[in-house]
């Protein structure tokens, strides 16, 4: 029978299934690096943060698929292999045989459930009521009663509504990511991946915000369970539009190797990850209705009958930016009058408005900003269009990495705010962006477990992050 | 079905069409600029192969009383300039269409009515580095060649230049100029800054892309393969260039068919 995971914040009183995955954290960090399954050897899966390589293990470690077609197959194979290495640890405990992974629903309407954007009450101290070290810790942002700082618009889930998995032009976002091949770190992600999914990440911190450190942290392993949750939600939102990738690429010719539970290779493709009940234990979400059987489907990305329109450029910023400060400010030149949409009678105004943040490079972790924009000498206060997630920038500004040191792109929906600003009219003018830097908070160390080795920490330097260019396009 | 730790990508997938290749993205230069330029260059490297009974980088010197003798005899069949022209449309037939990829992405990032511009000025710094390299490159060819002339080993020579090559695909230094392609600028500021930009991109680009062709394109020089080989060639190092994760030893297996199939024409020569 498929496990069924649940929302930690609705585990029934006296439920024990974070006691269990507390002290199975705690068996698994003392397991052997060299163990697959130990806690150490899976978390360098995801990133690895300075551990001396192991022969036996050749490309086992750095594994993680972010800004790639693959962020969310590779991760639901990540977090199944994970699921089942805790749940033998915890039936070796004398816990229950049917163990899952909850997830944390930090999207939640406050109103149902007010904590929703605070840390799950079993992560938030250092110790135990009876004085012993919570293995549920980890060094994060101070986060004063489980408050991390999520704000609305952080845990926004507009990526719900993006119609194609993949987006038909290389510089959309669509739901899951661009067509890529294996990419530990790429340029462009899919929405759900740039929020919530880096938000959250930056916004907890310390482990958290460092693709090397981040899978240390047992708070990762239910934020990414909510991932996972939302990609089933977005399938079962709409079953005709909101398809998985049919290209034999995506669903066969790119095979991940991850151990199971019992420390033997688990090899898999995307298509072993479509359906939820057949992947390794199989598992299904509480709250997920029953797939949707649609006669006739033939899969797809795009929108029935309406072939998707080139975004093409209406207006750029003249050079790169560098954030440096608690707010940067800059222009963009609109020159809608050179876009097709107003020298073609057939296209007499966009539908879409996106802003682009093209070449944003960095180093070490910096912070996440806050991007709003409005007019040059208006009175009107700025509206605010999204979040800059910096979740493994250094990564993709490495020159020697996947993408060649690109950085990251990021890709913001702003078709209500060009409406209200009047960006589509040509006469359109200037507009000003400004990035203000979301609040840093200092990092609460914390030991994991007494007698084990803290971390190696990964070598990040001093932050710094350019934004190549502000461009503004039109769909 | 491909099966790795790190995950692989088959190689056939590269003979499927790329996603960019679509009704709304052939209207643009960018695609037009780098095929027409291929195709003048293939035109013309035939015309001339029909013309002069083969072209003089397809022909390999016989046995030779010496070095500079060798290095007499190959410039007084094919003067430096023929060669060096004949180099300028190899490059032209051969490397435009690898430009391609980047120069969507460039075009997509210009404003419409400089698209065309920008990507000409582009596509023009890459094949200037290109045909800039010919001097060197047919310098080094002729010496190597009057080597295995003066030792009478011209088809050793060939295999050990075929052999380097193929080393070279599997070196640090290819595989990170490959992953600097997929670097596109985002052009910025007035139309002369953005289409100046645009050339100094082709710059970058093409001596990016003499790292991780240039080798190759050296060896099948050495070896004086016809056209059918430089086609061949051509095919591999796009598809290379258009598989979402190029594997350097499916790229080394093919580059070696192709190149042991070059040399295997000047062991077998009569």
């Amino acid at each position: 029978m498929a496990r069924i995971r649940r929302s930690v914040y609705d585990l029934p009183a006296g439920d024990d299934t974070l006691d269990w995955y507390r002290r199975a954290v705690e068996v698994l960090w003392q397991e052997p690096i060299s163990r697959p399954t130990s806690w150490r050897f899976m978390g360098a899966v995801h990133g690895n943060p300075n551990f001396p390589p192991l022969p036996d293990f050749p490309g086992s470690w750095d594994q993680c698929q972010h800004q790639t077609w693959f962020f969310l197959p590779w991760h639901r194979g990540y977090l199944a292999t994970f699921e089942a290495a805790v749940a033998r640890t915890v039936r070796q405990l004398g816990g229950p045989d049917e163990w899952a992974l909850p997830y944390w629903n930090y999207s939640e309407d406050r109103t149902i459930n007010p904590e929703a954007r605070f840390l799950p009450p079993a992560f938030r101290e250092q110790t135990l009521p009876d004085g012993t070290n919570n293995a549920l810790f980890a060094p994060r942002q101070f986060a004063p009663g489980g408050d991390v700082g999520l704000r609305d618009q952080d845990v926004s889930l507009a990526a719900l509504n993006e119609f194609e998995f993949t987006p038909a032009f290389s510089f959309g976002s669509g739901f899951g990511g661009p067509r890529t091949g294996f990419s530990h770190f790429g340029q462009s992600n899919g929405e759900l991946e740039r929020a919530p999914h880096n938000v959250v990440h930056g916004r907890i911190g310390g482990w958290m915000g460092n693709p090397n450190t981040a899978a240390f942290d047992p708070i990762f392993w239910l934020h990414h369970c909510n991932i996972d949750r939302l990609w089933e939600e977005w399938r079962h939102a709409d079953p005709q539009q909101h398809t998985n990738p049919t290209d034999g690429l995506w669903l066969n010719d790119v095979t991940f190797r991850l151990h199971d539970a019992d420390d033997r290779p688990f090899d898999f493709t995307s298509a072993d990850m479509v359906d939820t009940t057949q992947v390794m234990h199989g598992y299904t979400y509480d709250t997920i209705p029953q797939p949707i059987v649609v006669a006739g489907l033939q899969g797809g990305t795009e929108m029935s009958g309406i072939p998707p329109l080139e975004p093409e450029l209406a207006g750029a910023s003249e050079g790169a930016i560098r954030l440096d400060g608690a707010r940067t400010t800059s222009r963009v030149v609109m020159q809608a009058a050179k876009t097709r949409s107003f020298t073609e009678s057939a296209l007499p105004t966009p539908e879409r408005t996106y802003l682009r943040l093209e070449n944003v490079v960095g180093k070490g972790v910096p912070a996440d900003f806050d991007v709003l924009v409005d007019l040059e000498g208006d009175s009107e206060p700025p509206l605010v269009v999204g979040v800059l997630a910096t979740f493994g920038i250094a990564k993709a500004s490495d020159p020697d990495a996947e993408h060649g040191g690109g950085g990251l792109t990021q890709v913001f929906d702003i078709t209500g705010a060009a409406e209200r600003l009047n960006l589509t009219t040509e006469d359109a003018p200037l507009l000003r962006v400004t990035f203000e830097r979301v609040e840093q908070r200092a990092v609460t160390e914390a030991t994991m477990v007494p007698g084990i080795d803290p971390l190696p920490e990964p070598a990040t330097g001093e932050a710094s992050i350019e934004v190549g260019r502000i461009a503004v396009y039109f769909e | 079905m491909a099966m790795a730790g790190a995950g692989t990508t088959a190689p056939n997938d590269a003979l499927r069409p790329p996603a960019f290749i679509n009704g709304a993205a052939l209207a643009n230069p960018a695609l037009g600029g780098p095929l027409t330029v291929s195709v003048l260059g293939w035109t013309v490297l035939v015309a001339w192969s029909l013309a002069a009974g083969g072209l003089a980088l397809c022909t390999t010197p016989g046995p030779s009383a010496g070095f500079m003798t060798s290095v007499r005899e190959q410039l007084y069949l094919a003067p430096p300039a023929r060669q060096i022209a004949e180099w300028g449309a190899m490059a032209m037939a051969m490397m435009a269409p690898l430009a391609l990829p980047a120069l969507v992405q460039l075009s997509a990032r210009c404003y419409r009515p400089l698209r065309l511009p920008a990507v000409l000025m582009a596509l023009a710094g890459f094949l200037v580095v290109w045909c800039g390299i010919g001097l060197p490159a047919l310098a080094l060819t002729v010496a190597a060649r009057a080597v295995g002339s003066a030792f009478d080993a011209v088809g050793t020579v060939a295999l050990l230049a075929a052999m380097a090559a193929l080393l070279w695909c599997r070196s640090r230094v290819r595989i990170r100029a490959q992953r600097r392609c997929h670097v596109v600028p985002a052009p910025a500021g007035s139309a002369a800054r953005i289409i100046g930009g645009s050339g100094l991109y082709g710059l970058r680009l093409g001596l990016t892309c003499t790292v991780i062709c240039g080798p190759a394109m050296l060896a099948l020089s050495v070896a004086g393969a016809g056209l059918p080989l430089m086609l061949a060639l051509t095919h591999i190092l796009l598809a290379e260039r258009l598989m979402p994760s190029p594997r350097p030893g499916h790229s080394a297996l093919a580059l070696g068919v192709v190149l042991l199939t070059a040399c295997a024409g000047v062991l077998l020569a009569p």
